[in-house]
């Protein structure tokens, strides 16, 4: 199995095999653009990553190597946050901090199957809660002054639960 | 790091696993959070369809059969994620006055009140609006009068039309003729059609450049509208006419309409009785095409074109359809 070198934006290096790096579409691009196949002796920059979430990154990729592909958007899918995969559920268990850095990365490197799993972490985390909640849950500070946040309470007066 | 130092895309992305619903409560969170919902999710709605579906018969295995609480299901239908997905009021017919929305879905119930305030907030930019319903609701006047920025409106057939309704029908129109961004008119019902005024074509037509009218021979005082309108809509270069009026017994007509629409090179003819081509070819000389939706077939000018043949036929002066 061909390898290639990755490095953090802290600069530690890691040997992953080609197959779980091309999961990644921004890395994909990038082999493809370069033309690389396997480790030629130079790493590859992966500048928006630290070593801690980039190793996190391969692990989850590592998992699902063999995952069909991510079906595009379908519009009318159906909205569901409760088929988190066990496994992911574990491996998600992990800081807000990390877990947001997790998003990020998946973002930057254009992983959708992480990008989604991460996110409805998140929105599982959102549901059920007031805003009030909310903002003590992600220490969000409440920047609406009374008359904006009075505007709104009035514009969802229609459907707050009676 | 906090949630907030996601980037818009990421939150968006979270944003989107949840309902609607939770949506524009959690609006509440912050002036970001606000943003980006409404931008994303609220704002960019620009065609609605509100139509009456029948829902199936229950099933054997139903296990409480739907029928019991619902006739007819009234759909909210958007052209983004967010009312197509997410909204279906429903018209319990057992309580004609109360609107639901889907429970399943929204967990809540709105009254037409509320739906008015809920259209104001979020339908304030359609550009599109359908309509299809077996019976005039009350809040459509002021759904249309609101959609100000409606540039292409449909009414589709109803069932019936009851004597209040037709007030209502009256009074949707009145809002229909003030829409100043107006550029496509639909009226698919004679019921609707044929309460179509004079002014108010006066007012609304000139902006026009796509018409749709019903004509039924039942309704003869439509014909007396349409003969009565004594102004020019050269905007418009498509017109739509539905009828079963045998038009060779209203040769003047054509002569009328040609006089309003000087301009028109598509003429859609619809459950027509009888016509004459080069009638129609006398008055429009600029007609480019004839299409019959009752059949298949086109009318080009002059000719009949049939598609399924790829084929023009050899021309015809006359074309003649049995009624119905």
């Amino acid at each position: 199995m061909p390898i290639i070198k990755l490095l953090s934006s802290d600069e530690e290096p890691f040997e992953v095999d080609v197959d779980i790096a091309r999961m990644s579409i921004t890395l994909r691009t990038m082999l493809d653009d370069l033309g690389i196949e396997e480790d030629d002796g130079e790493p590859i920059p992966v500048q928006n990553v630290n070593s801690s979430i980039l190793r996190k990154v391969i692990q989850w990729c590592t998992y699902h190597k063999n995952d069909p592909p991510t079906p595009d958007d379908d519009e009318q899918r159906e909205k569901r946050t409760d088929d988190i995969p066990s496994w992911d559920a574990d491996f998600l268990k992990v800081d807000q901090g990390t877990l947001f850095e997790i998003i990020l990365a998946a973002n930057y490197l254009d992983i959708k199957g992480l990008l989604d799993v991460t996110c409805k972490t998140v929105a599982n985390m959102i549901r059920g809660k007031t805003p009030e909640e909310i903002r003590k849950t992600f220490n969000i500070k409440n920047d609406f002054t009374p008359q904006e946040e009075e505007q709104i309470r009035r514009e969802n007066e229609w459907c707050e639960e009676k | 790091m906090n949630i907030n130092d996601l980037n818009d895309y990421c939150l968006f992305n979270i944003f989107e696993e949840l309902p609607i619903s939770i949506l524009i409560k959690q609006r509440k969170v912050c002036k970001r959070w606000c943003q980006i919902i409404e931008d994303r999710f609220l704002k960019p709605k620009r065609s609605l369809k509100l139509f009456d579906k029948t829902l199936k018969k229950p099933q054997r295995n139903d296990v409480k059969p739907r029928k019991d609480i619902f006739d007819y299901c009234f759909v909210l239908e958007c052209d983004n994620a967010f009312v197509a997905k997410e909204m279906q009021i429903h018209v319990d017919v057992k309580k004609s006055d109360e609107l639901k929305i889907d429970k399943s879905k929204y967990g809540c119930k709105v009254c037409e009140n509320a739906l008015n305030k809920f259209a104001l907030r979020i339908f304030s930019n359609l550009e599109r609006l359908i309509i299809c319903q077996k019976k005039v609701y009350k809040f459509v006047p002021s759904l249309i009068k609101k959609s100000t920025e409606l540039k292409s409106f449909t009414y589709g057939r109803l069932s019936k039309i009851l004597d209040d309704e037709s007030f209502l029908v009256q009074k949707m129109l009145i809002e229909v003729y003030k829409l100043t961004k107006l550029e496509e008119l639909h009226l698919l019902d004679p019921n609707v059609s044929c309460r179509l005024s004079s002014e108010g074509m006066r007012r609304i037509g000139p902006q026009l450049s796509k018409l749709s009218l019903f004509v039924d021979e039942f309704h003869s005082f439509y014909i007396e509208t349409i003969t009565s309108v004594n102004v020019q809509l050269p905007t418009i270069e498509k017109l739509h006419l539905s009828s079963v009026i045998q038009f060779d017994k209203y040769i003047f007509l054509w002569k009328k309409l040609s006089e309003i629409f000087p301009n028109i090179i598509e003429l859609n003819l619809g459950q027509m009785a009888e016509y004459s081509v080069n009638d129609i070819k006398k008055h429009f000389p600029q007609l480019a095409k004839i299409n019959n939706l009752d059949n298949s077939k086109f009318h080009y000018y002059g000719h009949l074109y049939d598609p399924k043949r790829k084929k023009t036929l050899p021309p015809l002066t006359i074309w003649k359809r049995k009624r119905h």
